[in-house]
């Protein structure tokens, strides 16, 4: 009950907001409805930890023998920190919206709210039937959302791939499902057989953005830094808490430790990009990638309280980031704040990421502390870039509700590092924080110093990883124009005057096999 | 009154009566309704039962009636096929006018329903070959226009739906043979390969469905659509009863082998082929190829899941085909191409047509929270349990006909950036594809809706039916 009655909280707000737009457009309190909304259903989520764990029954499928596995709703300690992040996440994005060039905008409320709700939907999914659902009704709001705010063919058609992607990760999902059914089990998130686990990790990678690995929308800032912020990560969110789901045991493959080396190169490239990023909100991307590393070789170290705890600063750090938009000297200080939260300081809501259930492949570590230190000399970067505006200049009404809209970001991220989930109040790995810490101020202090560290505009040299990129995607039409060019040909004998003729030979072949075969 | 003359003379009747109106828009009404009404009798009224009106007056509906000495018999098993069969052609009857095809799609589709159900109601059932072949010389007129000279498309659809007669009507007169002696190995070859050949002529099993994309270019697409629904939905059940007659068959070790076999080579050779289409018709052709494969691979699991997951496949794809069809027709008839080159961009003028066209094709590609994802993946799982080679195959036909959508969607998106968003096509057009992906929306999310029907339409099948 109480899921549902957050998940309506949210859903309910989003409809009478445009209900409310459409029948009476000059209705004066749209905003105040909204967060109202976000604020209710983020009180409601503290009520789920009064009765741990939540299981909703969605109704079944049927006929009941074809479905084995029926859509299934469940809300433990590692769920409900991903969902207490999202409707944060949605209640800040409301918050800090009155600071933004777009406000009012009622429909990218209601958007963030049903964002939100769809959000929860996919990360409480119990099984991949229902994670599936959840996230196609993900992919096919940012497709809708993405087509109708860019413009041009070539950024369309990075829109289009980008769909086509994640649908492949749900696509790979589903193959897990079937190889598990091949098994004779039906696959579900407490006992995957060990067959399915690989096919679950390469449908959190694919989900999570690993190819293609930049996707820049030139879309309006507000659009991208709003409504477009709770997008991207609720999105990252949905395939996240997957990588909290694959149980450790299905993860015995000889390709683990390839896997690993590619997840180790993706998080160093991103970070290393991230850092040298001019513009935050494009570098969004790499920010998203780079967490989303850390979170899969968390998962890949059998530790699924380190991917939450990944996945959740991905989403609060990556939240109070990308919507600042105001400059002054006390936000920048909350921003420098998040910091810690993310740093695997004991106490704080990183401080179990580190740990390792397996003493294996230790020498894929120094390469994934240095793409951490990277990602936090990058967000101390981007959060003191001077390209805000300044806070001075806004009325009152918005110099009040921002910083409140900034600080329930800090709240929650640093509530999870003692109370709520099963990563809280622990210690963890501390010395690698420190570590972490020191190489953080080692690249600040090269950074001025070192050419290489500075953004990627002000270097003359041109990254080689487009021309590699463009030689892959070659390689993929060549193969496809190949493949096309066959079809083509087979289809042109077929079709045409003597195409019967062919047709009938084939008949008489196959009947002389089914004869042959029955006998 | 009989169960016969209601719903087949009295639908040929109709057929003849609906040529009278003159405006479009009032002959798909009187067809849809008509439709749709003998859908509800059938839904309503028992067959071969008493049904008390008052104290004085009962009514019964007898289930036969004869004919030139033959009996055609409808049986109360058989009533929800006629209430899937009714129900769904009224959908296709409803949209015929904004296909801007319904003077001709609606007589016609009605005389060749109609005929469909009499060939799964005829004894001796061997007949119902003869009456296909009728359907199919009908619809001639329908899929090529009195003055259109016919194109090779639809030669090709007449010879090959003209060769299944032969080899269904040799193959059952040796059955009664075999039925005689079914320990003659010899006979049982025979019977079985005429009769495999028959039925791959009538579904158009590779490679002998190349008259599908070609039809598509010379027809209106919706009158296609009708006919790509019909013919193979009519064609299973006609199987279906042969399956259900013949003990021997339906015990054959081979059979769900080479059902299975026959299955996978249409959705793999069907959807791979519709990954390199450059003609939107195309592809919706190829995709009802995969659609057939997808009807055979859940009748090779008829052990498993008896009829369900066959029933349960045919709605969804119906009602994919439908919007699929009707959105075809709609670009057909106002941008006179269904050319890739022309209809790039084209997306921000017609953007509910293309919303639909797009969700009908993501549909039958199996795409989560659409029509067509629940059934697919019952079918999937059941072909894994079997085979996971054969899963992957079906995984590859699946990819190729989701990489025709993707390329579809690709094309209508590049539009230059000066172009605005505007809303084309008329309003009948619009509102019935709306609602059309508003359902596919729906039974996707919950296929359990169509639980209530499908529930007794296996029971027409009394072996198959468990």
């Amino acid at each position: 009950m109480p899921i549902l009655i957050t998940i309506l909280i949210l859903f309910l707000t989003a409809l009478t907001l445009l209900l409310l737009r459409l029948f009476r457009p000059d209705f004066r309190y749209s905003w105040l409805l909204a967060v109202a909304g976000a604020f209710l259903a983020w009180l409601s989520l503290f009520f789920w930890q009064l009765d741990m764990p939540l299981v909703l029954s969605l109704p079944p499928w049927e006929p009941a023998f074809l479905f084995s596995d029926p859509p299934l709703l469940l809300a433990d300690h590692l769920s409900w920190a991903y969902a207490f992040s999202l409707v944060t996440l949605a209640l800040g994005t409301l918050l800090t919206a009155v600071a933004r060039e777009n406000f009012p905008s009622v429909p990218a409320w209601a958007g963030t709210l049903s964002l939100s709700g769809i959000g929860i939907l996919a990360i409480l999914a119990d099984n991949p039937l229902t994670l599936v659902l959840a996230w196609t009704a993900i992919d096919l709001v940012e497709l809708v959302t993405l087509l109708g705010s860019v413009h041009g063919k070539e950024l369309r058609e990075r829109v289009v791939i980008a769909f086509t992607m994640r649908v492949l990760g749900s696509g790979f999902l589903l193959w897990a499902g079937l190889v598990s059914a091949a098994a004779g089990t039906s696959l579900n998130f407490v006992a995957a057989p060990k067959q399915a686990g690989i096919y679950m990790l390469i449908a959190a990678g694919l989900r999570m953005g690993v190819l293609p690995i930049h996707l820049p929308f030139k879309t309006e800032s507000a659009l991208r830094q709003g409504y477009g912020t709770m997008l991207r990560l609720t999105s990252a969110a949905s395939s996240l808490i997957l990588l909290a789901r694959i149980p450790f045991s299905s993860l015995h493959s000889p390709l683990i430790p390839y896997i690993l080396g590619l997840v180790t190169l993706a998080a160093l490239y991103s970070s290393w990009m991230w850092v040298r990023a001019t513009n935050t909100l494009d570098a969004r991307p790499y920010w998203q990638l780079g967490m989303g590393s850390l979170a899969l070789a968390a998962t890949l170290r059998a530790n699924p309280v380190g991917s939450v705890a990944w996945g959740v600063a991905l989403i609060l750090g990556g939240g109070m980031l990308f919507l600042s938009s105001l400059h002054n000297k006390w936000l920048n200080r909350l921003l420098l704040l998040g910091i810690l939260s993310m740093a695997a300081l004991p106490i704080t809501l990183t401080a179990t990421a580190w740990e390792s259930q397996v003493s294996s492949w230790w020498g894929f570590l120094p390469p994934l502390l240095l793409a951490h230190a990277l990602l936090l000399s990058g967000y101390f970067r981007h959060a003191r870039r001077a390209e805000k505006k300044e806070f001075k200049t806004q009325n009152p009404f918005a110099r009040l509700m921002y910083p409140l809209g900034i600080s329930v970001f800090l709240f929650a991220l640093f509530l999870l590092g003692f109370w709520g989930w099963q990563g809280a109040f622990s210690i963890g790995i501390w010395f690698f924080g420190a570590g972490v810490i020191l190489l953080m101020f080692l690249l600040i202090w090269l950074r001025p110093r070192v050419r290489a560290l500075n953004p990627l505009q002000a270097h003359w040299i041109k990254p080689d990883t487009e021309r590699s990129f463009h030689r892959l995607y070659s390689a993929f039409w060549g193969l496809y124009y190949f493949l096309r060019n066959l079809s083509r040909q087979i289809s042109n004998i077929l079709e045409s005057d003597g195409g019967i003729l062919w047709a009938l030979l084939f008949i008489i072949l196959f009947a002389s096999l089914l004869s042959g075969g029955i006998r | 009154m009989s169960a016969p003359f209601i719903w087949i003379i009295l639908p040929i009747i109709l057929a003849i009566l609906l040529w009278i109106p003159r405006r479009a828009n009032i002959t798909a009404f009187l067809g849809g309704l008509s439709a749709l009404f003998l859908a509800a009798l059938a839904w309503l009224l028992p067959i071969d039962t008493a049904l008390r009106l008052s104290a004085t007056v009962s009514f019964k509906l007898s289930a036969s009636l004869e004919i030139l000495g033959r009996q055609i018999s409808i049986s109360s098993e058989e009533g929800p096929l006629l209430v899937l069969i009714y129900g769904i052609a009224s959908l296709w009857f409803f949209g015929s006018s904004a296909a801007g095809i319904a003077r001709r799609l609606v007589p016609i589709g009605m005389a060749i329903t109609a005929l469909f159900v009499a060939s799964l109601a005829v004894e001796p059932f061997l007949y119902a070959a003869l009456i296909i072949q009728t359907a199919t010389l009908i619809a001639v007129p329908l899929l090529s226009p009195p003055k259109q000279k016919p194109g090779r498309g639809i030669i090709r659809f007449l010879i090959y739906q003209t060769l299944a007669m032969p080899f269904i009507l040799f193959a059952g007169w040796l059955l009664a043979g075999v039925e005689s002696s079914p320990g003659d190995i010899e006979l049982v070859v025979q019977s079985a390969t005429l009769l495999a050949l028959g039925f791959s002529f009538l579904l158009a099993i590779f490679p002998l469905y190349t008259w599908i994309p070609l039809i598509i270019e010379e027809a209106t697409p919706y009158a296609v659509g009708f006919i790509l629904w019909l013919l193979p939905s009519a064609t299973f059940l006609f199987m279906l009863s042969f399956l259900d007659r013949y003990a021997w068959l339906r015990e054959f070790p081979q059979l769900p082998m080479a059902l299975r076999a026959a299955g996978l080579l249409m959705i793999t050779t069907g959807g791979i082929w519709a990954a390199f289409q450059r003609h939107l018709g195309r592809m919706m052709g190829y995709a009802t190829i995969v659609n057939t494969g997808f009807l055979l691979l859940s009748l090779s699991l008829f052990r498993d899941y008896q009829l369900s997951a066959f029933f349960l496949l045919l709605t969804p794809q119906a009602l994919g085909l439908a919007v699929w069809a009707l959105a075809l027709s709609v670009l057909k008839l106002r941008e006179g191409s269904l050319e890739f080159s022309d209809i790039q961009g084209t997306i921000q003028r017609y953007p509910i047509v293309f919303t639909g066209l797009l969700l009908a094709h993501f549909s039958a590609a199996a795409l989560p929270l659409l029509a067509s994802f629940p059934p697919i993946l019952a079918v999937w799982e059941g072909i894994a349990r079997q085979t996971l080679v054969g899963a992957l195959w079906l995984g590859a036909g699946l990819a190729g006909l989701f990489t025709g959508a993707i390329r579809t969607l690709a094309v209508s998106v590049m539009a230059s950036e000066k172009s605005f968003w505007e809303i084309n096509g008329s309003w009948l057009q619009n509102t019935l594809i709306g609602i059309g992906v508003l359902f596919i929306l729906i039974l996707g999310v919950f296929p359990q809706l169509l639980h209530p029907l499908l529930v007794n339409l296996p029971l027409a099948f009394e072996h198959l039916g468990g």
